[in-house]
């Protein structure tokens, strides 16, 4: 191989990854400097570098559709959906893992399986049913129904975690006088810990995303954060509201944003493969 | 194996239920409350003249797939999904690869690794996390409008004339397409970028000394080796795109001239705006049966490749 100071390989490699990272930051920081600029600068037909900040539109946002509250229910939401998939993934995880019976096996693969449908094929049962009972638009209806495609995530990774811990040790705590209840706790939740913490932050950010389920089974009274991008929107190029718009993108996304940045390593665990040494 | 309780005697369902059953009813009464009855509720409707407006719900037997073989909204819809399906499956399969190519560029090219891999990575992941909505709305604003987007403003900063992205036909499903391989596309370069990582050196250095160039490394090492990688990233980007409501939803609204209204959004439209509910879900059956064959039929093989990603 020929070693030239001018490596051509070199430079193209380093040019695609710094234009993808742009590609990827761009969006994100212009929406964070549009929700600060004034009106006058957002209307400028040239992009503005530097301009004068302003409050204004994160003002607007707190008069209009009254934030914090929002904030707040969202955030209940999203950690409920995250405890409850927890919860019940884990059981779920832990029968398909270790239990052989048919049972244990059909719900497992069921759980993995229907995890690739789309969700616009099952809502509107789900809907007919949570209105029968009284559950649509109450938090508990939301969380309920994000459980469909949380329940199934959570199995799933949580499984892959399971299925690597050898069962010998919770054998060898069975034989010093463990229950099946008691192993788990001692032995298994430990052993799987990377992939309890990398599960709970994935659905925690998928769930403050959400948009459809709470569009369908939450609209009205009891609407997340998510669902009010469509207020600013306006028609196709006239009436949109840039600066509540980016103002409110802005406040959903720091949040994921932070917790993407300080546990981008949990992120890469669960998603690229258990080989997160060799991948960071 | 030992078992903490041995093996059970009499009557064998209560003690199933005793020693597994205390897992594995809870989760199955949420799995069949939440997905497999919402599945039968609509392959029944689908069946049934249902209307919101009538008042009566009559059999119709297979009325509502014979409108969907012969309605012109439903074919188009039919046309737009498989043109979506294709084009993001592509593009968020190639350009990630392309991605990790680089990011690997020690493996095929030769020379020293990419350095501040951490922080490479922490970048590239941030498409991922925000919420589709989200990014929808922004991308529709501060890129593809016509007066104010980022995409006109090099357009004509570049000489060329300005192009309405999302009122034009042929232009909108692009939009729409690109934005969608914005928000999949960390998915894949994690998976692929994962796979290519542990491929060892040895195979490309022992490659080298036969002779091969870069490309015939990528072509013949590189790609082979990781082949259940590229199997689930194709997988998941199609199932992906299969699933895609929010992003049509926001960015068009299914328009101009419903040129981006995919299956979901036209079966939201049936449901929600028209009312059709017999109708919305036959189209939903089909949609679980393109599903299944998109992805249960190669299950097996699906399992068995993550079991093998998973256990390396």
């Amino acid at each position: 191989m020929k070693h030239s100071k001018f490596n051509v390989v070199s430079v193209i490699t380093k040019l695609v990854i710094i234009l993808y990272l742009l590609n990827n930051l761009i969006p994100i920081v212009w929406t964070f400097k549009t929700s600060l600029k004034l009106p006058r600068d957002i209307a400028s037909s040239t992009p503005v570098i530097f301009f004068e900040t302003t409050g204004q539109h994160y003002l607007r946002l707190f008069r209009e559709i009254n934030i914090l509250p929002v904030v707040f229910h969202s955030l209940q939401i999203t950690l409920l959906t995250s405890f409850t998939a927890m919860l019940f993934g884990l059981m779920g995880a832990y029968a398909f893992a270790r239990f052989k019976s048919w049972q244990a096996r059909s719900m497992g693969m069921l759980s993995i399986g229907l995890r690739l449908f789309p969700a616009i094929t099952i809502i509107l049962p789900i809907f007919l049913l949570f209105r029968q009972i009284g559950l649509t638009n109450t938090v508990f209806g939301v969380v309920l129904a994000n459980q469909g495609w949380a329940l199934p995530m959570s199995i799933y990774i949580l499984w892959s975690f399971i299925k690597q811990t050898p069962i010998d040790l919770e054998e060898a705590a069975w034989m010093d006088g463990c229950s099946r209840f008691s192993g788990i706790i001692k032995i298994v939740l430990p052993a799987i810990s990377p992939g309890l913490i990398s599960t709970f932050i994935l659905i925690t950010i998928f769930s403050w995303n959400e948009f459809f389920v709470p569009l369908i089974i939450g609209s009205g009274r009891h609407s997340v954060i998510t669902m009010h991008v469509t207020r600013y929107l306006g028609g196709l190029d006239y009436g949109v509201q840039w600066g509540a718009l980016s103002a409110l993108a802005t406040i959903i996304m720091v949040p994921v944003l932070i917790v993407a940045i300080f546990a981008s390593r949990y992120l890469i665990l669960v998603l690229g493969g258990s080989d997160s040494k060799k991948v960071v | 194996m030992i078992r903490p309780v041995t093996r059970p005697i009499g009557n064998s369902f209560s003690k199933w239920v005793m020693r597994e059953g205390l897992y594995v009813i809870p989760v199955s009464l949420v799995i069949l409350g939440l997905i497999v009855y919402p599945m039968i509720f609509v392959v029944r409707a689908s069946f049934q003249r249902w209307l919101i407006q009538a008042p009566a719900i009559t059999f119709a037997g297979l009325d509502n797939y014979v409108r969907i073989l012969t309605n012109s909204r439903i074919h188009n819809s039919i046309i737009v999904t498989f043109l979506y399906i294709s084009l993001s499956t592509v593009l968020t399969f190639v350009i990630p690869f392309l991605i990790a190519l680089a990011m690997n560029r020690e493996k095929w090219g030769g020379g020293k690794a990419i350095r501040g891999r951490p922080l490479i990575m922490t970048i590239a992941i941030l498409p991922l996390v925000i919420s589709p909505a989200v990014t929808a709305s922004i991308f529709r604003i501060f890129f593809w409008s016509y007066d104010y987007g980022l995409i006109n403003f090099f357009l004509r900063s570049a000489g060329f004339s300005r192009i309405p992205w999302l009122s034009l036909k042929e232009t909108a499903l692009i939009a729409v397409v690109l934005t969608n391989v914005w928000i999949r596309g960390p998915v894949a370069l994690l998976i692929l970028n994962a796979g290519m990582a542990q491929i060892p050196d040895e195979l490309f250095e022992a490659s080298r000394i036969d002779g091969a160039n870069r490309m015939q490394e990528i072509v013949y090492i590189l790609l082979p080796t990781m082949m259940s990688q590229v199997f689930i990233c194709v997988l998941l980007m199609l199932t992906s795109a299969l699933r895609e409501f929010d992003i049509p939803f926001i960015m068009t609204g299914g328009g101009p001239l419903r040129a981006t209204e995919v299956i979901n959004l036209l079966i939201y439209n049936l449901t929600v705006n028209i009312g059709n509910i017999g109708l919305a879900s036959a189209l939903a059956t089909v949609l679980i049966g393109l599903a299944t064959v998109l992805c249960l039929l190669p299950f097996r093989l699906y399992i068995r490749t993550t079991e093998g990603l998973l256990n390396k």
